[in-house]
């Protein structure tokens, strides 16, 4: 047998696709990735052109078809199949990149928001619009949304330092830090030693040009993730830029076991500790029961759940109705559940940590099974209307070239609901498995002497939001523009 | 049967019902009376009809309409789930002109 590598393929590492043949010089390319961002680019302005000025049914309108099936099914997806590669090419940080020819950014995000409070609440806000003016259904709200992206972006980074927008504001980059968690690809160091003899930490200061030390040639992270103290993929934008400014090319994008970061508890660079970060905490909460609240809002039931709540609160408008529904989803239900979960936990296996302090720990191990409710629900939109964007694209080609437009309708939309539906249930089971593993992790970490004491009010927890998952998913869909009417 | 409501595009007037009326998940005949704005039938059409939801990716319905009377069409679709739907008719009159109108149907009310 001979000691050949596979290309690709580091004995001790695992797979690095920076050394893949064709992937690796297209992803170590500054070039591509900026022809990769002015793709994405061109297709943002397309959309936000259509959504303001196409046609008004939203099937029709590139803006809602391509932003709410196309877009969220293939981003969830590539977070789960690959990683964080949504950010690596977003198009807001190139709008950000060019501002910045022009607006150099003098101060820094100030210390009281360095944190994601901010961004929780706009993840919540741009949840709560979907359903308060039916973004899907609306090509203009849609395109106002991905303006309003670009805006902040140029905005928020044109004043501030850093990737500011990104860590601190963006709900998508939020929604996919949390979702890259459980991605088999990871930015991180191929040989710490050579870390450790590192003088200049180009990957955190960026390269300094050599005659003008003040001028970074290349930047570093944005994000302040030093490489050789970062763990997992919290985060990481998937930018590169650690892997274009490490003088000693010892920057990869290695695999990994998937949600393996969850159970590990030490301190992060740019982050520290997970169990004592507040935020950290109930962005996993947010991202795990927004979930099944979003899957919620697509099913017959919630027109009865609002017609009751409309009922208690003797009103007929949405928002006091729509706001109650999110209130019980969004804090009601996670404190009830969590907390019970967390009193029983903490009874049964004699921690005496806070009640707080437990939630703070094990509501990270949550995350797999909400990333799988995510995927589900939006895998279900993407593939069964896989193919309803080529008629959209056909007569915006046409509109283009001055053409009439082809009166062509799909016949075969995408994948029918018999081969879509156990996917969808697959992929929650995918999440509910990562859970499982991810909190026994962790309560073997907390607890070692009362594990399966600490771990089995946690693991009851996950199977019973597994459960109620499916049967969302198994419920008779409704689309509706109207709440209480109609 | 009841009117559920029209949107004119161009110099034609569509009004369409459904039966059921409302309109229910399942089997739905669609009839639709097409009018000139001097309320003259517009007779001889060839009709097509598509029936998708308001929420982008759904599967559409689609069919022929046959004329059952002076500017009257009807067709057989079905409405595959709850939610808010629309109906779009196309065609061409014989003087080469296009015709497109779009009927909302809201509040489809069943299950799957």
């Amino acid at each position: 047998m001979g000691d050949a590598v596979l290309p690709g393929v580091r004995r001790e590492q695992g797979l690095d696709l920076l050394t893949l043949p064709v992937v690796g010089r297209v992803l170590r390319s500054r070039l591509c990735k900026r022809v990769l961002q002015t793709i994405v680019l061109a297709i943002a302005v397309l959309m936000i052109v259509d959504g303001f000025f196409g046609p008004r049914l939203a099937p029709r309108n590139l803006a809602t078809l391509f932003g709410w099936v196309h877009y969220r099914g293939l981003l969830v997806l590539v977070l789960l199949a690959a990683g964080n590669f949504f950010c690596m090419t977003c198009p807001f940080t190139l709008s950000r990149d060019f501002a910045r020819k022009f607006f150099k950014p003098i101060r820094n995000w100030p210390h009281r928001l360095r944190n994601k409070w901010v961004a929780i609440a706009l993840f919540v806000a741009i949840l709560f619009c979907y359903e308060l003016f039916d973004l899907w259904g609306s090509p203009t709200w849609t395109a106002s949304v991905i303006l309003a992206y670009f805006v902040g972006a140029v905005v928020v980074d044109s004043i501030f330092r850093n990737a500011s927008f990104c860590k601190y504001v963006c709900p998508i980059g939020q929604f996919n830090f949390v979702s890259s968690t459980v991605s088999p690809l990871e930015v991180r160091v191929r040989d710490p030693q050579v870390c450790h003899s590192c003088q200049t930490l180009d990957c955190i200061r960026g390269t300094r040009d050599h005659d003008e030390p003040e001028l970074v040639i290349q930047r570093g992270c944005e994000l302040a993730l030093f490489q050789p103290k970062k763990v997992g993929n919290l985060d990481c934008t998937f930018c590169l830029d650690c892997v274009y400014a490490c003088p000693h090319d010892n920057v990869g994008v290695l695999s990994r076991l998937p949600a393996a970061e969850l159970g590990v508890d030490e301190r992060r660079s740019g982050i520290g500790r997970l169990s004592r970060r507040n935020d950290y905490s109930i962005l996993a909460l947010v991202f795990t029961f927004g979930a099944l609240l979003n899957a919620f809002a697509m099913v017959s039931p919630v027109y009865a759940v609002e017609q009751w709540l409309a009922g208690m609160l003797g009103t007929t408008n949405e928002l006091p109705v729509l706001a109650t529904m999110f209130a019980l989803a969004l804090v009601a239900e996670p404190a009830l559940l969590v907390g019970g979960a967390a009193a029983v936990s903490r009874a049964a296996s004699g921690d005496e940590q806070s009640l707080w302090q437990i939630i703070r720990t094990y509501s990270f191990g949550l995350i797999p099974l909400g990333v799988g409710i995510w995927a589900a629900h939006y895998a279900f939109h993407l593939l069964t209307g896989l193919w309803t964007f080529i008629p959209v694209v056909q007569r915006i080609a046409a509109d283009f070239l001055g053409r009439p437009a082809p009166r062509t309708t799909m016949l075969v939309p995408g994948l029918p609901e018999e081969i879509v539906y156990p996917i969808e249930i697959g992929l929650i089971g995918l999440g509910l498995l990562g859970s499982l593993l991810a909190l026994h992790q962790i309560a073997s970490r907390e607890r070692p002497n009362r594990t399966q004491q600490a771990y089995l009010p946690w693991a009851v927890l996950s199977l019973a939001l597994a459960g109620a998952a499916v049967w969302l998913l198994s419920q008779p869909m409704e689309m509706r523009g109207t709440f209480l009417g109609g | 049967m009841s009117a559920c409501g029209s949107t004119s595009i161009a110099d034609v007037d569509a009004e369409c019902v459904t039966d059921p009326s409302p309109a229910t998940v399942g089997p739905v005949s669609v009839t639709c009376s097409l009018r000139t704005d001097e309320g003259e039938p517009i007779q001889g059409q060839t009709l097509n009809l598509e029936a998708s939801m308001t929420h982008p990716g759904m599967r559409p319905e689609l069919a022929t309409m046959d004329e059952v009377d002076a500017g009257v069409y009807q067709a057989d679709i079905e409405f595959t789930m709850a939610g808010d739907w629309y109906l779009l008719l196309t065609g061409e009159t014989a003087e080469g002109e296009f015709i497109e109108e779009t009927i909302y149907v809201t509040g489809v009310s069943g299950g799957r």
